[in-house]
């Protein structure tokens, strides 16, 4: 196995991946250091409201009164603890029954199958709206179980075909003749061979993850009095933001929540490049 | 979306509608007759079109019914003054008998006289067809005949109030609805009404009336066309369309509606958001600590109130009157010195000495300790109606300062719903009725009857209160006809809020009601309101006989 | 064949799985969607129990056993109906669904067409150009437009072209004093009624498939076919196009048919913005009214277009790629 900086290495040599670590990089900072970047609470609602940007309110206040800057800075904590949650639970989801499909051919397979298939098909946005419209209780742990529930089967489908196809290989066949256990088959042998392909699932899931998160807040189907970039968005919209002038309030969010996906895109490439020397080459 | 709250109960039920249009270009598209541009409504929740539907009795129908169709008598939701309309009056022969006398010479606009038998007819069908009875008329009634030019109301028992909902219900011809064979599932595609408006033309997206030229009161109507453009879910596009002066009138929600609306023509546009009933807030009296007066009464002084209704509710909603009378609508019904007596405000301080009156203290964490430990309790509010998500955080943090935990949740609509009815939630907010009479609002609130045991489904009185003083109360005011006597109750039914708190009234719904007078004069408004712009039956035939151009 | 019709089975299978949760999942929903209709029916006054109970009827609201529902709910999908929607009462699903569904197959069906075309175009372009200044320029705007969140860009181009500049409109299918035909002005007032919901989708779509199409291409220019029909001096633009992009494009197929297939759901958040009068409009609309029977109708629609669309897709795979015939490729 090579040392955890070999493995990071192809991040930092792709120039377009590069790009990406460095604006994550900068949005963890952002979410580590909000209380020292931001200049109030996000709860402060003491200011006079939809106030334009100014030296003391970058951004303007909110209709409630809130520091639109500050909120920026502080939600970037929510968006990207969902995203990365949500994006880490349906790849986990995803990969173990992609791994236990692809590795129990048979009917526990066709079984497996048959679940991944049947979640393809239905449709992930309009459940994730009727699934969290009714459930009792809204905040960030339904939005996070919505989306792993309907986001894990396309990770699951990817993942059992190439499991499937590593079976068959010679090395797996080895292992197996010479009595090693499933477990052990899987771990030392098939999954060093899929880390790309997690890794790229894993982005994939995060991507959407984030983008279903701002949709679903945005509906207020989020908790509303929770701070991130989606209930800003929430907010802005039924406060009428953008004819009221306060263009920043809608726009800074929504432009975070691009960048943030933008990034995981980017770090993609390296990714791309690892599991296909090809597209290593240039570019 | 905040326009949900409005989307679902976009009734005349409750007066409070928050809607948003879909587009149109209707303000500049429609031909008219000379200069006067022909008026545009934004007010049909049609989400996201329309459906041809005219049946008065169904409530998915489209609201340009309301124009078509007319009632007996028209009531002031305000006030509850009664102006005659397909009625020229009306007798209690006695509080089982009522007679009403059919007006003369008014046609359907197919031109065939109207008579007491169309109106015999339409309570009959309602008997026959329960579902289209919604408000219940039958539950009271037992027979209705017509004789000559009048019609009688024979009743099972004495149900004086029920008067407002006979004189309110639409009538509809009987040479046309005795052939139709289900008129719950009738959609009545081309409808013949007695009313001031014909339908011209309809399309999914947008539908036009033009006046009757035999309506009884033509003379009255000088409004000749009305534009429905379809008016959809998304509150930002009716704002924008608000903003451009899209509309002639509008019954919208919209956030500082000054700066969107009237800053952009100060001169011609107007609001005018009449109060309608009293919003509740309700607590499980059922459950400890609710079932306490004392700490109910705490509750309100700890709330801040006033913060609510500006705050919470961007001082659209103005704060209601602790008795839930509708105000100032109600003044004659107030008993200012007992309001004075009781005298609630916000003030903590006092709500902290009645709650350490009942023995609970405060620990070492802050927190307000009762018998079974720290006091807390869970709020829910709907998903989707902003505005009170606002106001539960307002309340949250006001009981927080005296050590009460409020868990604030955000359920659906309909867990909301049957959560209050078959009575499993704690605390929460509600819809008050709305009645020009404050016996309908008491007794929808107050009434055993409209109680029902935890885990069953209770009418209309979520908290359960039970009181066998305010039962009689209201069985006498159902039986009087004697308006002395009936103030008399009322007072006593104000002395029941005040003391024993059985809900917290917190601010009055409103009416949301933008319109520009640039082209068209006479709207209704704080100094001169004839009625309450809901545009709803039957308060339309009112507005529209009123309106001109300019 | 033996491999189609292994495949025709697994997708019956899954397509009465599908049917079966559409079935359960309204009924395993907390609440009570018939109280909350009755809330919707009741005037100011109370309603007695026989109004109650006639509504209930009229809605088709059972107390029956879930099984006795289940078949009964079988038995009305083969006679195509799906019941009467609450929020539309007395309209049925079918004539909500029929209104819908041509607004959306005709917006969506069109941009995804539109996108994946446009989109695999650029990606083979971005390929063949690898490592330019163009490519790096186009493939990172494409990966950030792709991020967009789709409502947020809706309301800002609502804002910019159809509020301040005022150049379109802001929502709606066509004119409102139109009365939809196929007459030109109609077809003419809907198209100009689409374009900014349609370039909204195509903006914040187009990234992924240019994506992946330009990942596959430069893998396939790779290929040792495509090396040694270059060695034999075959002319660049033939290699390009009938060597390596049709391999290329086959991954994508199933991607493409699988979108195809989800066209029925529309686009909810985008639909929203504009109050496109389509099926996800519709939809959001039956959720937020808790409208069982629209709901469950417009899922059994989507359900059934994208099961149809995997079966297109997996004859097209077997006619394009003859490995898979041989039983080699995997469900």
């Amino acid at each position: 196995m090579t040392s955890m900086l070999g493995m990071l290495k192809p991040f930092w040599q792709n120039k377009l991946s590069r790009t990406g670590v460095i604006i994550l990089g900068i949005l963890v900072l952002m979410a580590i250091f909000a209380p020292v970047i931001a200049p109030y609470s996000p709860n402060n609602s003491s200011f006079a409201a939809m106030l334009g940007p100014s030296a003391s309110h970058l951004l303007g206040t909110t209709q409630e009164g809130q520091d639109v800057f500050s909120e920026l800075i502080y939600g970037s904590r929510q968006s990207l603890v969902v995203g990365f949650a949500a994006g880490f639970a349906a790849t986990f989801v995803g990969l173990f029954i992609g791994l236990v499909s692809g590795y129990l051919p048979g009917l526990v397979d066709d079984i497996l199958s048959y679940f991944i298939n049947v979640f393809l098909v239905i449709p992930g946005l309009p459940l994730m709206i009727i699934l969290a419209a009714y459930a009792p209780v809204h905040g960030s742990f339904l939005i996070i179980f919505v989306i792993t529930v309907t986001g894990w089967a396309w990770g699951a489908r990817v993942l059992r075909s190439q499991v499937s196809s590593l079976r068959s290989r010679d090395y797996v066949a080895a292992a197996r003749f010479a009595g090693d256990s499933m477990v052990r088959i899987i771990f030392r042998e098939i999954m060093p061979n899929m880390i790309s392909l997690v890794a790229a699932t894993f982005l994939g899931a995060a991507v959407s993850a984030i983008l279903g998160a701002a949709g679903l807040e945005f509906l207020g189907l989020g908790d509303p009095s929770i701070n991130s970039w989606g209930t800003m968005l929430y907010w802005a919209e039924n406060s009428g933001a953008l004819l009221q002038g306060q263009w920043a309030w809608l726009f800074a969010p929504g432009f975070l929540i691009a960048v943030l996906g933008t990034s995981l895109v980017l770090i993609n490439f390296a990714v791309d490049g690892m599991g296909n020397p090809r597209l290593r080459k240039k570019g | 979306m905040n326009t949900r709250r409005m989307a679902l109960f976009a009734l005349p039920l409750i007066g409070s509608l928050t809607l948003a249009a879909c587009g149109s270009q209707g303000a500049t598209s429609t031909a008219a007759s000379g200069s006067t541009p022909p008026m545009v409504l934004s007010v049909d929740p049609g989400s996201p079109l329309y459906t041809d539907n005219w049946n008065p009795f169904s409530p998915n129908a489209v609201w340009g019914q309301a124009w078509i169709y007319e009632t007996l008598y028209y009531i002031d939701a305000q006030n509850g003054h009664q102006t005659p309309w397909l009625a020229t009056s009306y007798k209690w022969n006695s509080p089982t008998q009522l007679t009403f006398t059919i007006r003369p010479g008014v046609q359907w606009s197919n031109g065939t006289p109207f008579t007491a038998n169309d109106v015999a007819f339409t309570f009959n069908m309602l008997n026959k067809f329960p579902a289209l009875d919604t408000n219940g008329v039958w539950t009271v009634l037992k027979s209705v005949a017509a004789k000559g030019n009048t019609v009688v109301f024979d009743f099972k028992t004495p149900d004086v109030p029920a008067f407002t909902y006979i004189a309110e219900t639409p009538i509809v011809p009987e040479s046309i609805w005795s052939k139709v064979k289900n008129p719950v599932t009738y959609t009545d595609p081309h409808p013949v009404g007695t009313g001031a408006y014909l339908e011209k033309s309809y399309t999914p997206q947008e539908f036009v009336l033009v006046k009757n030229p035999h309506y009884w009161q033509a003379s009255k109507v000088k409004v000749q066309t009305i534009d429905f453009p379809v008016v959809s879910e998304n509150a930002n596009t009716v704002w924008l369309n608000l903003s451009e002066g899209k509309y002639t009138a509008a019954n919208a929600f919209a956030p500082n509606i000054q700066k969107i609306y009237i800053s952009k023509d100060p001169k011609y546009r107007h609001i005018w958001f009449a109060p309608s009933g009293a919003s509740n807030l309700l607590m499980n009296l059922t459950k400890y600590p609710f079932n306490n007066v004392t700490f109910r009464q705490a509750m309100a002084y700890a709330i801040n109130r006033p913060k609510v209704s500006s705050k919470g509710e961007y001082g659209y909603e103005p704060l209601a009157s602790m008795t839930g009378l509708t105000l100032p609508a109600n003044n004659a019904y107030l008993d200012k010195s007992l309001v004075a007596q009781y005298n609630y405000h916000y003030d903590p301080a006092k709500a902290a000495q009645l709650l350490s009156s009942m023995g609970l203290k405060k620990n070492s964490q802050g927190l307000l300790v009762g018998p079974n430990g720290p006091i807390s309790f869970t709020m829910i509010v709907p998903t989707g109606f902003s505005d009170w998500i606002e106001d539960a955080a307002i309340i949250q943090s006001n009981l927080k300062a005296l050590g009460i935990t409020v868990n604030v949740q955000t359920p659906s609509v309909s867990t909301w719903v049957s959560d209050m009815q078959t009575g499993t939630f704690d605390m929460t907010l509600n819809f008050g009725l709305n009645q020009y009479n404050p016996y309908f609002y008491y007794e929808s609130d107050l009434a055993t009857s409209n109680s029902a045991p935890i885990g069953q489904d209770a009418t209309s009185n979520y908290e359960r209160y039970s009181n066998q003083n305010v039962d009689n109360l209201l069985n006498e005011y159902a039986q009087s006809t004697s308006a002395t006597q009936q103030k008399q109750i009322i007072d006593q039914l104000e002395q029941v809020m005040l003391q024993q708190v059985p809900v917290i009234p917190m601010f009055y719904a409103a009416n949301w009601n933008e319109y520009d007078n640039r082209y068209y004069v006479g709207w209704p408004d704080a100094s001169n309101p004839y009625v309450t712009p809901t545009y709803a039956l039957p308060d339309v035939e009112m507005e529209f006989t009123h309106l001109k151009p300019r | 064949m033996r491999y189609l019709v292994r495949r025709g089975i697994m997708l019956l299978l899954t397509l009465w799985s599908a049917i079966t949760l559409n079935f359960l999942l309204p009924r395993m929903m907390p609440g009570n969607p018939a109280e909350v209709m009755l809330a919707k029916f009741k005037g100011k006054g109370n309603m007695g129990p026989q109004a109650i109970h006639a509504i209930k009827v009229m809605l088709g609201i059972s107390n029956e056993s879930l099984f006795k529902q289940y078949l009964q709910y079988w038995q009305e999908i083969f006679h195509w109906n799906f019941g009467v929607s609450y929020t539309y009462f007395p309209f049925s699903v079918t004539h909500m669904i029929d209104q819908a569904l041509p607004w959306t197959l005709t917006l969506i069906g069109v941009t995804t067409v539109l996108s994946f075309v446009i989109g695999t175009l650029l990606g083979i372009w971005a390929a063949w150009t690898r490592g330019s200044l163009l490519d790096s320029v186009v493939t990172s705007v494409l990966t950030f437009t792709s991020s967009f969140p789709y409502f947020w860009f809706a309301m800002i181009v609502v804002f910019l072209l159809a509020f301040v500049t005022n150049v379109f409109p802001n929502s709606g299918g066509y004119g409102s004093q139109m009365s939809p035909g196929f007459n030109l002005s109609f077809i003419a007032s809907a198209v100009y009624h689409s374009i900014l919901p349609a370039v909204t989708i195509l903006v914040s779509s187009l990234g992924g498939w240019q994506l992946q199409m330009r990942n596959n291409m430069i893998s396939a220019l790779n290929e040792d076919y495509v090396v040694l029909a270059r060695a034999k001096g075959l002319p660049e633009r033939v290699l390009a196009i009938s060597y390596a992009a049709r391999n290329a494009i086959l991954p994508n197929m199933t991607g493409f048919a699988m979108s195809l297939g989800f066209v029925v759901s529309g686009a909810i958040l985008v639909e929203l913005v504009f109050s496109y009068p389509g099926m996800g409009t519709l939809l959001y609309n039956a959720v937020s009214n808790e409208d069982y029977p629209l709901m469950q109708g417009i899922f059994l629609m989507i359900v059934i277009g994208v099961v149809m669309a995997n079966f297109v897709a997996d004859i097209v795979n077997v006619a394009l790629d003859p490995r898979i015939r041989r039983g080699g490729g995997d469900s």
